[in-house]
């Protein structure tokens, strides 16, 4: 689904050169569920920036989905941004002017949707979240975790076939925390693959593979690998 | 397109969008009839005059003293000016068209007790009147010497035929030919000789101003005016001569208002002139201000929606759908403001009409603001709209 070959980012001022990705070298399978740990500063959100074509990188080579995107112009970044990969938000990111049923409808309209499958879309996505009912509230009528499955159900109304998620439970209490990565999963069970950006370790248990970046660079652990290893100890 | 979520978004903030379709409103009411008004104010002064507007030099004289044999004298002047080269022909004038003072009669094509006299401007020229204000004749004949008469208070008489205007023509003498027909003025009876295509009289505000009759007659007495005709480009030549010729013939008198025709027209348009210039600058002034309110509307709410714009851009937004988006926005507001608009320029048009007297604004001035707001509205959100367009999707992401 996705493959980073040495991939380089590099921030550069008058004065410093910030190297916040080098040679980051990472492949994540289709199906996967992938959470992604760091200390602060240490290339997660610019990895998640790349992923997600937000930015640009400096070297190296990104192919997602079988294809090259290193080289794109922005229209074609904005294109599969928009069929291909869905985005939930630590703030969630809705349009506070829109109605739940209009923000789920951005992505789609920018596709060119009809209206007719726009509306079903719309209406599938929000019953998975479980919002088919405050269609028409906007997003300050709803709660944390209320604003957090609509812009789950935005992503989803997409169909993806990643899904990314900046830490998506960072903004909300233990118990809306448990039900959007119980939703997460069964996104997940269906066979989309996720990418999840968190701090919280719990969480990131949670997922089928874990990566860790420290200083740019990927160090990675595979969960299922070490939890067969701790039971064989025990 | 996305009307209607841009709309719904509109009507939630909808203070700024509101006081700017306000501004909107306004400016088309104020603009539509400005420019009525400066195109009206344009059309007047640049109306044809029927004269020779560029080579035409006019003069006062004024003696000075008693026991002046004026008839001599304007005989002596008229033959020095004809002399100065570059003059064509020369008149005496009891007044100089388009200057503000002149003489006006009331007259008719007959005369009973209920006669309504139309009131005419006069003028007293001689035989080389009509050459030296370059009119057109259109029908019948010139004067000649023998038409003119120099008045005499002992003799008392009075010129006989008369030339006028085609719009006096008309006026009189609907639908018939008014060459031969007796024109009645006061107590005289006058044989109308020739007709005029267009002259235009004393006063440029009178709604009289093409009804004129000119009367080969002088007037000697202690002022007279002369029209003094010049080879194209030869005006500034003769005029600087004029006073000098008039001096060396007798300097005991004072010559007054050597100026070209057009400069006397301008100077009697002065205040439609000024008129056009202060309602120019009121236009410019308002659209510069709307132009200003909307680019900073625009500009305010690009800051504000960085963050929602960047959400978009992530979300699969192209760079131009970003930028028809605040195109879009503007063009909603801008056209809730033009539609008010129309309302309020008709109503300003209706009170300018009761209270002023001005006509009644034509259809196509409210059709044309709206395209000059729209255009604007477009061109002042351009800027900000296509800065937002360059936000980079990354922006979502960020947490400060």
């Amino acid at each position: 689904m996705l493959a980073m070959n040495n991939i380089s980012k590099v921030f550069r001022t008058d004065l410093v050169e910030t190297h916040a990705l080098r040679d980051f070298n990472l492949q994540v399978n289709e199906g996967e569920f992938v959470s992604v740990t760091g200390p602060s500063g240490s290339g997660k959100t610019t990895f998640l920036n790349i992923a997600g074509l937000l930015d640009d990188f400096s070297h190296g080579q990104y192919v997602l989905d079988g294809e090259d995107v290193s080289g794109l112009n922005d229209n074609e970044r904005s294109r599969i941004r928009n069929e291909k990969i869905g985005f939930i938000f630590q703030s969630f990111n809705l349009i506070p002017d829109l109605n739940i049923r209009d923000n789920v409808e951005v992505p789609l309209r920018y596709r060119g949707l009809s209206a007719n499958d726009r509306r079903q879309r719309i209406e599938k996505a929000l019953s998975i979240v479980g919002l088919a009912s405050r269609a028409k509230h906007l997003p300050a009528q709803l709660s944390g975790g209320q604003q957090q499955r609509v812009a789950i159900a935005r992503a989803l109304a997409g169909e993806p076939r990643l899904l990314l998620a900046d830490e998506p439970t960072g903004n909300l209490d233990s118990m809306m925390a448990r039900q959007i990565m119980e939703l997460l999963e069964s996104i997940h069970s269906n066979g989309t693959t996720i990418i999840m950006v968190t701090h919280d370790a719990e969480l990131s248990r949670r997922a089928t593979r874990n990566v860790h970046i420290m200083d740019g660079q990927v160090s990675e652990i595979n969960l299922h690998e070490q939890m067969q290893a701790n039971v064989a100890q025990a | 397109m996305e009307i209607r979520p841009i709309l719904s978004a509109m009507l939630r903030n909808k203070t700024g969008a509101i006081l700017i379709a306000l501004q909107i409103a306004f400016t088309l009411a104020v603009v539509t009839n400005a420019f009525f008004i400066i195109y009206q104010r344009w059309e007047k002064i640049n109306r044809p005059s029927g004269m020779d507007m560029h080579n035409i030099v006019t003069s006062r004289v004024q003696w000075v003293g008693q026991d002046v044999d004026y008839k001599a004298e304007i005989l002596r002047d008229l033959e020095a000016l004809k002399a100065i080269p570059g003059v064509t022909h020369v008149t005496t004038s009891n007044a100089i068209p388009l200057s503000g003072g002149g003489s006006s009669r009331g007259v008719s094509a007959e005369r009973t007790e209920d006669t309504e006299w139309t009131a005419t401007g006069s003028f007293l020229l001689t035989q080389d009147g009509l050459d030296s204000l370059g009119l057109n004749l259109v029908s019948g004949r010139n004067f000649t010497l023998n038409d003119v008469v120099w008045f005499d208070p002992e003799v008392d008489e009075l010129a006989q035929n008369v030339i006028i205007t085609q719009a006096l023509a008309e006026h009189i003498y609907p639908d018939e030919n008014a060459v031969g027909k007796t024109l009645y003025m006061n107590d005289s009876e006058l044989t109308v000789i020739g007709i005029v295509e267009r002259m235009h009289g004393s006063w440029v505000s009178w709604s009289g101003l093409e009804r004129n009759m000119l009367v080969p007659m002088v007037f000697p007495g202690s002022s007279i005016s002369y029209i003094i005709r010049t080879q194209p480009g030869l005006t500034e030549e003769v005029r600087s001569q004029v006073k000098q010729t008039l001096l060396d013939i007798n300097n005991r008198r004072v010559i007054r208002r050597i100026r070209v025709l057009e400069d006397v027209a301008t100077s009697s348009y002065g205040s439609d002139s000024d008129m056009m210039v202060i309602l120019s600058s009121v236009v410019c002034l308002l659209l510069l201000i709307t132009v200003v309110g909307i680019v900073g509307l625009a500009a305010f709410s690009v800051n504000q929606r960085t963050r929602q714009i960047g959400t978009r851009r992530a979300l699969g937004a192209r760079r131009y759908q970003i930028l028809r988006y605040f195109l879009v926005e503007n063009w909603l507001i801008t056209s809730i403001g033009l539609t008010l608009g129309v309302l309020l320029a008709s109503a300003f048009n209706y009170y300018l009409v009761v209270h002023f007297e001005l006509e009644r604004l034509d259809w196509f001035y409210i059709p044309m603001g709206m395209a000059i707001l729209w255009l604007l509205g477009l061109f002042a959100v351009y800027g900000p709209a296509r800065r937002a367009s360059m936000v980079s999707p990354a922006i979502a992401t960020r947490t400060v």
